[in-house]
Order: C-alpha cells, then structure tokens, then sequence
C-alpha cells in the first residue's frame, strides 16, 4: 500500500531536493521570512535598469508614459507575443521617425519596457509563491489520504466501499498534483525568460544609439 | 556507428581532422568549447566565424572544463553522473569517461598533463586522479564545498577554495598536506595564479570581491571590491577570474550584474565594466589572448570580447545554462 504513495513524495522530494540542489550552486540563502518558494531557480527581486542597462540615465530620459510613441514601442517590445527577432525592424522604425531627441526618446522606450516587464514579472512571482502555498496544501492531504487507505486496507475488507472511494479520491488529488507540479517547472522558467527579454530589448537599443 | 570508437583513431572525423590539419591553417581560428549545464552538452564555437559549429552531448549536467597541454584532449566534469568526462578534440567523441569521486564540479590539471585535481562539491576533498592510470591517488579533506582549484605555474602549490567554510587552502602538491587556509570573502569560487606565480585572485562570489594572496606569505595583499552605480552590493558577484600573461590585467565575472570588470593587475584599480550577457559565470581567452570568451548562464549565449580594445564584440547563442568554458590551443 505505501508503495502508492511513494511517486507523489517522489515528486515532492525531487522539488524540494532540487530547489536545495540549486541552492547549494551558486545561490544564497532565502531570508526566512520569505513566502514559500518552489522552483529551482533563485528568487530574484525586480530587475534593476543597471543590470541590463549602460545606456544614458533613464531618470533624465523623461517620462515614457508621456511619449505615446515611445510607450508604444515598449508596450509591443515588452509583449512576450512578440518575437526577438522583430524587435531590431520595430526599433529602426522608430529611430526613422525619432528625430533629434533620438537617444533620450530611445532610452524612453528601454525604461518603459522594462517597467512593463518588472509589472508582468513581479505578478508571476506573486502567482508563483501562491500557487506554492496552495500546492503545499494538496500535499498534506494527499499525505493524509494515502494514511488513510493504507489504514482502511489494513482493516480487511469490512469497509470495502469506503475503501473504494478513498482510493478514487486519493488518485484524483495525486494527479492533480504531479500535474501541478509539472506546470510549475514551466512556469518557474518565466522569470528568467522575462530577465532574458530585458536584456535582449536593452541590448538592441543600446545598438541605436 | 560502424566502427568500433573506443580511441576515435577510427572515426571518419579523424581523418578529416588530419586533412585539415595538414591544408595550410587560416590566421588564428581557436575552438572555444563551452559546456551547457542544462543542455547536457558541449558547443564548439569557431572563432574565425564566430560561430557555434558543432553541439556534442557529453554526461549529465558539465561544468567545469579543461584542455591537456598537447590540446588533444578536452576534459569534462559531468557532476551528476560522478565522473570526468575525456574527449578526443579532433573528434570531439568521449573516449574515456575517469573517475572522480563524488560531485566533481571544476578541476586543475597539471602541466605535464598527467595529474587532476578534482574539486568534489559534495564530501569537502579534492581528489587527485593519475590520468593514465584512471587511479585515485589521494583525497584531500578540505572546506565544505570546494570550488575553484588554481594550480601555481611549476605545479608545486594548489589552492582550493571552499564555497561554504569561505577560505583558500593552500595544498603541497608533492605531499598532498594542506599547508595553509586562508579566510576570505563569502562564497569563494575560482583561485587563479598570476603568470610569475607570485600571487593567487580569489574571487568571492557573495563578498562581492577578489582577494589578492600574497603565495608565499599566505597574506592577503588587497581586496578589490567593485561599485556599479544603479546595482546593489548583492547583485555584484564575482566569479569567473582571469590574468593576462603579460602582468596587465584582469577580467572578473561579475555574475548578476552581468558585467565583466576589467582591472589592472599592477595598481589592482577597476577601470571599466563591460556589460555581456543575463549571469556572466566563467571567461576564457583564446591562447593569443586577443580574444576573451564569457558564458552567461542565463541568457544562454557566449560573449566575446576585443580584449586590445576592452570592447564587446559579439553574442553568440549556445546551449542551455553555460557553464564554463576553454579555447582550443591550436
């Protein structure tokens, strides 16, 4: 009977062993007091523009929001429907029409994108550690259920109904799980993928100027 | 396969490689092979086309990875399947996998290219494997968590360095003793050897900064520490550490800020930051040192550096999670 319940501790452990694994490689230590965590990778906080970014100074650029163009330009640029290898065509469009203010409109467009990024990236990392706290939820009643067919089987067949349904509930509640869990893999990429399309927009950018 | 492949001696690749070799060689084309952590892989960058030419699978997740002083052999550390990983460079096959104790994750070879030395994550000792042998021939305990491993030039002295206990520790290479250990910087990660041999940079990945060890004093000479503005201390996370030969600089990874500092290696001042790519882990020049090479784990590409110049040249996409990285020596 424990042996049904192994795969879902399985998955669990394999979580958590490789959430210490990556851990143990180049990270440092979570505070505490942070909500649960479930990927891999690190928990990193907001991109900073300096990370990405050795262009002009972004707070002397002017407020993108005020420049439609601009604000445009990163909304499109920061939308993930839109494929890297587009952004270089939208970026000389721009810089056609730019005009004088070409370099300081161009860093407008860096700050909007990246605060648009941050905003999308930010929410994902908030939907992250909920679905963490509700996974860990699932966990413990799978924990329990798997108990407690072990305990209704040890009974002999006295209860078989109450068995059968036990068993049906606790299948149910470990597919859930493993299916969860294989969404948070991908969806722990998103970060890193949203820290890479930062990069890769400022990078084009900084080529215009 | 149609021949057996054990050496490579058989392999069609060695003959093309011998044809090659024996046409007359364009100006300076190096290899640069980068190990893809995640990807499981090797890619071959061409440095005349700059270009990735070939991927090759090698064991589960490389990392560390070095070149034999004749330049035949590549070596890798596969740090989940326990062993070391050799590969025939000019067939770009496994052609011996070596034994390495637990974890290994980076390595120093020496310079007659006879002797490993394997920093092994998992149980704190560097172990020593005679090459030809595949033997084990002594395991060293250490900090917890060594890392870097910086053979002096006359291959008397090695540095380990421990991730978690935060020191350098000096070993003799001919008694296999620890002789000293050095507290440095949190999270040390790479020990490396100025060309005289006179010092050893040690770089600290949360102290944010590279100690300079005096070799024979065991002293600490200088701390470099690094200031972008914009970043937090936390975000500057040295890594990667290399010297040119001729005394006059250094390049350091700077992890998460995703620049690389160059820094003059007589006044140890920081003079520029270059901006490369999303987690900058490892660098390595080509062996006329004109060009400098980074991995960028998280941005899954290669930089390339104008080393003369200081300036970036190019980005070029690799596998997944680049790791660290070594150029051809031919």
């Amino acid at each position: 009977m424990f042996g049904k319940a192994l795969p879902i501790f399985g998955i669990w452990a394999g979580l958590v062993a490789a959430a210490a694994a990556q851990t143990a490689v180049s990270e440092p230590q979570a505070s505490p007091n942070e909500a649960p965590w479930p990927c891999a990778q690190r928990r990193t906080p907001t991109i900073s523009a300096a990370a990405v970014w050795a262009g002009p100074d972004i707070a002397k650029a002017g407020d993108w929001e005020q420049d439609s163009e601009a604000a445009a330009l990163a909304e499109k640029l920061a939308s993930r429907r839109t494929p890297l290898s587009e952004i270089g065509g939208l970026l000389d469009d721009f810089v056609k029409k730019a005009g004088a203010d070409k370099d300081q409109r161009l860093t407008r467009v860096f700050a909007g994108a990246l605060a648009l990024i941050n905003r999308e990236r930010d929410r994902i990392i908030a939907g992250i550690a909920h679905f963490a706290e509700g996974q860990e939820r699932l966990a413990e009643r799978v924990r329990k259920e798997s108990e407690e067919v072990a305990d209704d089987a040890d009974k002999g067949a006295a209860d078989a109904k109450a068995l059968a349904e036990a068993k049906v509930e606790f299948a149910w509640d470990k597919r859930i799980f493993a299916e969860r869990s294989q969404s948070l893999t991908y969806v722990c990429e998103t970060p890193g993928i949203l820290e890479q399309r930062a990069f890769e927009i400022a990078r084009r950018i900084q080529e215009k100027l | 396969m149609i021949f057996p492949d054990r050496s490579g001696f058989f392999h069609p690749g060695f003959f093309l490689a011998l044809v090659l070799f024996a046409a007359p060689a364009p100006a300076l084309a190096f290899r640069i092979f980068v190990t893809n952590e995640k990807g499981n892989s090797v890619s071959v960058i061409d440095t005349d086309k700059q270009q990735v030419v070939e991927t090759v699978p090698v064991g589960r997740r490389p990392r560390g990875v070095s070149i034999s002083p004749d330049g035949k052999l590549l070596y890798v550390c596969a740090s989940d399947d326990n062993a070391i990983n050799v590969l025939d460079v000019a067939t770009m096959k496994i052609v011996r996998s070596l034994e390495s104790g637990p974890d290994p994750e980076r390595f120093a070879l020496n310079q007659a290219g006879d002797l490993l030395y394997i920093a092994n994550e998992d149980n704190a000792e560097v172990t020593v494997v005679d090459l030809a042998k595949n033997l084990i021939l002594a395991q060293i305990p250490v900090g917890v968590e060594p890392e870097g491993m910086g053979l002096s030039p006359n291959g008397e002295l090695l540095v380990a360095t421990s991730e978690t206990t935060n020191m350098a520790h000096f070993i003799d290479t001919r008694s296999y003793k620890l002789i000293d250990s050095v507290l440095v910087g949190k999270r040390p990660r790479i020990a490396v050897f100025n060309r005289s041999g006179a010092q050893v940079w040690v770089s600290s990945e949360l102290g944010g900064d590279v100690s300079v060890i005096d070799a024979s004093s065991h002293k600490i000479i200088r701390k470099i520490t690094f200031d972008i503005p914009g970043l937090t201390r936390e975000e500057i996370q040295p890594v990667g550490v290399v010297l040119t030969s001729d005394g006059k600089k250094a390049f350091v990874a700077l992890g998460y800020a995703n620049r690389v500092a160059v820094v003059d290696q007589q006044t140890f001042a920081v003079e520029k930051y270059l901006l490369v790519g999303v987690r900058v882990w490892h660098l390595a020049f080509t062996p006329d040192e004109k060009l400098l090479y980074t991995t960028n784990g998280n941005s899954n590409d290669v930089t390339v550096i104008d080393v003369a110049r200081e300036r970036v040249i190019k980005s070029i996409s690799v596998g997944l999670e680049p790791n660290d990285l070594v150029s051809s020596l031919h």
